[in-house]
């Protein structure tokens, strides 16, 4: 039976106190085995120490079969984490299980036969003249248990005892610790850092609070006593219980005041991210929602001396970060993926308000985002470089460096996706990033990543966010520490950015614009092809740079896709995407909108037929099908940037490949048709960074190569290895023994 | 030990014999005789009888005074290593005595212990204690906690602990004191007996020396150096002995981190 009631532990040292135990009561009757978890540095540990007596509480009481704990007391005993050093080197193995019996003066036979009893119980018969540093880590970890079996205690502590052996053996620990305890009856603590342990093991799981520590939910596990690695963890009711011990943990984490939500507009107000959120130079400005015009929050607005600070400052923090392990960047990209996750419907709603996207599209932002992360998280570990070959006698090496800092631009249409792709791959590679999102989306392409990077635990410096205008943008291009670019945006501007970027010799990913071909030949399935159709051109209001510009249908099907596309545009929803069920959003203002009305009235002019839409409400415009289009009319030979389907014919395949060969862009490519090889055969004539056969043009996935080649951009460097080669520099390296001799 | 590192350890010895013995061979001048007179001289000199006058004595006097440095200096060190406050106390006055060279304080150490024995195994303690002392208070605060917090827990406490955790865990650099004050030992024997003595090897070196019996002054230098072999040797032999489990612990890199 133990008792703890209203224990506090305050740690006082050099003028500074800590607590690290706020106020702690619970009590573990007779023969329960209670699993204690918690965030770390919660003070789990501090807690087991007051308890087995080796530290004295502040305030507050332990009791242990109703006698108040002062030192350790009798008929206690502990397994701590640390197996190697809490065994006697010296001593053999039963030696080292025989000396807590020793101390307690029992008889020698009594002895003997406890130190076998408890050894076989663990396994460890054969081992029982060895000595511990012959055995692996988890057989020491046995040897600690059988020396707290052979104890006979009546309350056995245990302190993550399996945090540092291996998944198979820590398995086969959990369970002889299951059947310890069932034999012996004893009241068990067991503290973990791990999740699916304590459930697995106990009867009750106690969840504490972050330091200073609470308990902040008390857990019953009501699963069957009979505990199995495989159906216990395959048991719907385990999951149940581990998501709820998972969110409370996670509720215990971070310490925010209660009224604020994770992207909260008050965080920012009017100021932008570069070393902490502070005031810009370049004022500030509203962040309007389009579809209703009303003021979502304030963003800063930095110009060029913004730029040319954070620049210097990021520099500075970045060869810190370089320096640290591996393991630190990618556990902070894993947390930033899990903050996403966490709070992903908050971000979904910035995504949809700020940028009119749909929420289905407003998840799939979200989601692309985490597992941006997530990937990122992996590059951090892949291999530094390679051995090279070397015709010396020398060692040769590839070393990838990272390039310092990384300057992104991003656009308004996806901004989260778009920014983070750069974002977490450069600082997982240790670069620090000055991030310039559209300043008409400041949040999803900024100001969320800056907030999910801060709560991450990303050391200062390496991250900032300053929405801006074309100041800020070349300044970002020009700034001497920037050694590499990311720019996602249009054609132009990426062709500015690359002739100033040129000047300075710097590295510069760019990933354009597009005016994608969708072909449908005569074997395709109709009624699938023009919902695919329908998705390419309309999805986001056409405004995705693999946005579907131009439908090339065989002759024969012509009338039926046209019509079918037509019909299916008149009955789409168009509206606000926040407050209603529709298909498509505003275009992002009304310059975008009133260029994609110009393109369109200027196809009908020039001979084009209008089969659907054409027409706008305020920033909603109508999904635009045109017919009988030419190659010559604006809205087919251009990128519209909106929900309009140019549709064209053609009556041999040769002709669809010229069709759609025939544009300045590269970016995606779509062939619906029956036959997919004869599809790939028409794709390999086609220029084009992405191709699709039977599935429309907008696609994306994290670990696939995206980018696109003529004026779409340089080709794919986002996405997959590609990211590798994006965000460090190779370094060739060679070492050799001694100096070679040189003829002079 | 492999023949080969038998015979490697061995190799450098034999050939400086050789030498010695070949370049003294037709010398005439009488500092420095030829090796085989040296030789003879050993056989001649160091009689049975000789021996237990003159060596046993010395040997009787390292071994009480380094028995006594060793077992003072483990007492000592195991109360002053316990307790920080007695060690930061103790501390300035431990780093001044070790500072002292021992030889000094025979005058001393005289006027108080007399011109006997006892003078001499104190000499000999006085220098060998502060290896000892220095290297056990090291050990004894440097111990692993998570080994002392396993002592608490299992009531593990005064003699036991003492035998198996406080000993046992400082014994790696206790012994490493133990081996310097060896060394101290075997001089400070000679020395001492260079003072008021009237046996003993240091005392019988300094007589042939001053009696111009060169060869036999020789051969007693180089018993010396054969006592100060066999004790090393003896000495390595007993610490491997002792130590077992810390080079087992370190050669499978299983030991406890450094902290």
């Amino acid at each position: 039976m133990l008792e703890v009631s209203g224990v506090r532990k305050v740690y006082d040292g050099h003028g500074r106190t800590v607590e690290a135990i706020a106020d702690l009561t619970f009590t573990a009757g007779p023969g329960a085995f209670v699993c204690v978890v918690g965030p770390s540095g919660c003070g789990k540990t501090t807690l087991l120490r007051c308890i087995a007596g080796l530290l004295p509480p502040t305030s507050g009481s332990v009791r242990v079969d109703g006698h108040p704990v002062t030192g350790p007391p009798p008929g206690l005993s502990v397994v701590f984490q640390e197996y190697a050093r809490s065994l006697f080197p010296w001593l053999r193995v039963a030696d080292n299980v025989d000396l807590p019996l020793r101390s307690a003066r029992l008889p020698k036979d009594v002895r003997r036969q406890r130190v076998q009893d408890a050894l076989a119980a663990v396994g460890l018969t054969d081992a029982a003249t060895a000595y511990p540093w012959q055995l692996s880590g988890g057989m020491q970890q046995r040897v600690a248990i059988a020396r707290a079996i052979a104890y006979q205690p009546r309350v056995l502590l245990m302190d993550e005892p399996f945090a540092a052996v291996d998944a198979q053996t820590r398995a086969d620990l959990e369970d002889l610790i299951l059947r310890v305890w069932r034999r012996l009856g004893v009241t068990l603590l067991f503290v973990t850092h791990d999740i699916d342990e304590a459930i697995y093991l106990g009867q009750r799981v106690l969840v504490l609070s972050a330091s200073p520590t609470r308990v902040a939910e008390d857990l019953m596990v009501d699963l069957p006593d009979t505990r199995d690695q495989l159906a216990t963890r395959a048991d719907p009711r385990f999951a149940e219980l581990r998501a709820r011990v998972y969110a409370q943990i996670q509720k215990a984490s971070p310490q925010r005041s209660p009224e604020m939500t994770f992207f909260d507009a008050k965080t920012w107000e009017g100021q932008v991210y570069s070393g902490g959120w502070t005031v810009a130079h370049g004022g500030d400005m509203a962040i309007v929602e389009p579809a209703t015009g009303a003021e979502l929050g304030r963003s800063g607005v930095a110009d060029g001396q913004d730029v040319v600070r954070a620049a210097a400052t990021a520099a500075q923090a970045q060869k810190a970060w370089a320096a640290t392990s591996f393991e630190e960047r990618a556990a902070v990209l894993r947390r930033a993926g899990q903050l996403i996750e966490q709070n992903a419907g908050d971000l979904r709603n910035w995504v949809v308000r700020e940028t009119g996207a749909v929420p289905g599209l407003g998840d799939f932002a979200v989601g692309v985002a985490t597992q941006e992360c997530y990937e990122a998280a992996a590059l951090a570990h892949r291999p530094l470089g390679e051995i090279l070959q070397s015709n010396q006698p020398r060692l040769s090496l590839l070393r990838r460096m990272p390039v310092g800092v990384v300057g992104v631009i991003s656009p308004f249409n996806v901004p989260l996706i778009l920014s983070v792709r750069s974002v977490a791959p450069a600082l997982a590679l240790g670069n620090a990033v000055v991030l310039k999102p559209d300043l008409r989306t400041p949040v999803s392409g900024g100001f969320a990543l800056a907030r999910v990077f801060e709560e991450a635990g990303l050391p200062d410096g390496l991250l900032h966010v300053l929405p801006g205008g074309p100041e800020a943008g070349e300044a970002l291009v020009t700034d001497r520490y920037i050694r590499v670019i990311s720019f996602t945006g249009a054609s132009a501007t990426g062709r500015r950015v690359a002739e100033l970027g040129a000047r300075h010799l710097k590295r510069v990913h760019l990933e354009l614009g597009g005016n994608s071909a969708l072909i449908v030949l005569d074997d395709a399935d109709i009624d699938r092809a023009v919902s695919a159709g329908a998705w390419a051109s309309f999805l986001h209001q056409g405004q995705i740079c693999m946005t579907a510009g131009r439908h090339i249908v065989h002759e024969s099907v012509f009338e039926r896709y046209t019509r079918a596309l037509a019909e299916h545009a008149e009955h789409l929803p168009v509206g606000d995407p926040f407050t209603g069920q529709v298909a498509l959003g505003p275009i992002i203002d009304e310059r975008q909108r009133d260029k994609v009305h110009s393109l369109v009235t200027s196809t009908v002019e020039a001979g084009a037929r209008l089969a659907a839409g054409g027409s706008f409400d305020g920033l909603f415009y109508k999904p635009t099908v045109l017919a009988d289009v030419t190659t010559d009319m604006p809205a087919y030979e251009q990128e519209v940037f909106g929900p309009v389907a140019p549709v064209i014919r053609f009556s041999t395949t040769d002709e669809a490949v010229a069709l759609a060969a025939d544009s300045g862009y590269g970016l995606s490519l779509s062939i619906l048709t029956a036959d997919a090889m004869r599809g790939l055969a028409l794709a390999d004539q086609i220029p084009s960074g992405i191709v699709h056969i039977n599935d429309q043009t907008v696609n994306d996935e994290a670990v696939a190569p995206f980018g696109g080649v003529l004026d779409s951009g340089t080709g794919a460097r986002f996405g997959g290895a590609g990211n590798l080669d994006a965000f460090t520099d190779q370094r060739w390296i060679t070492l050799r023994g001694d100096i070679p001799a040189y003829p002079f | 030990m492999s023949v080969r590192r038998a015979a490697t350890a061995v190799a450098l010895p034999i050939v400086l014999l050789t030498a010695w013995w070949f370049i003294s061979a037709g010398s005439t001048d009488y500092q420095w005789p030829p090796l085989s007179k040296i030789v003879a001289a050993f056989v001649a000199t160091w009689t049975p009888d000789r021996l237990r006058s003159e060596v046993v004595p010395s040997l009787e006097r390292l071994a009480a005074g380094y028995a006594l440095a060793v077992v003072l200096g483990i007492g000592l060190g195991v109360l002053i290593g316990s307790s920080p406050w007695l060690r930061a106390f103790c501390e300035p006055v431990l780093e001044f005595m070790r500072a002292i060279p021992p030889p000094v304080l025979v005058p001393i150490i005289m006027l108080v212990a007399g011109i006997g024995d006892a003078m001499k195994v104190v000499v000999i303690a006085s220098g060998c204690i502060w290896p000892v002392l220095l290297n056990t208070v090291e050990g004894v605060r440097g111990r692993d906690e998570v080994l002392s917090d396993t002592c608490r827990v299992y009531g593990v406490r005064g003699g036991l602990r003492l035998r198996h955790l406080i000993l046992r865990a400082a014994s790696p650099q206790i012994l490493t004191g133990a081996r310097q004050a060896l060394s101290i030992a075997i001089i400070l024997m000679v020395i001492s007996e260079l003072f008021a003595a009237q046996n003993g090897l240091g005392f019988t070196v300094m007589q042939f020396s001053r009696g111009f019996q060169i060869p036999e002054m020789w051969s007693g230098v180089f018993l010396l150096g054969f006592i100060g072999v066999a004790l090393a040797g003896a000495y390595q032999l007993a610490e491997r002995w002792l130590l077992r489990w810390y080079h087992g612990q370190r050669s499978t890199g299983t030991g406890p981190r450094e902290s």
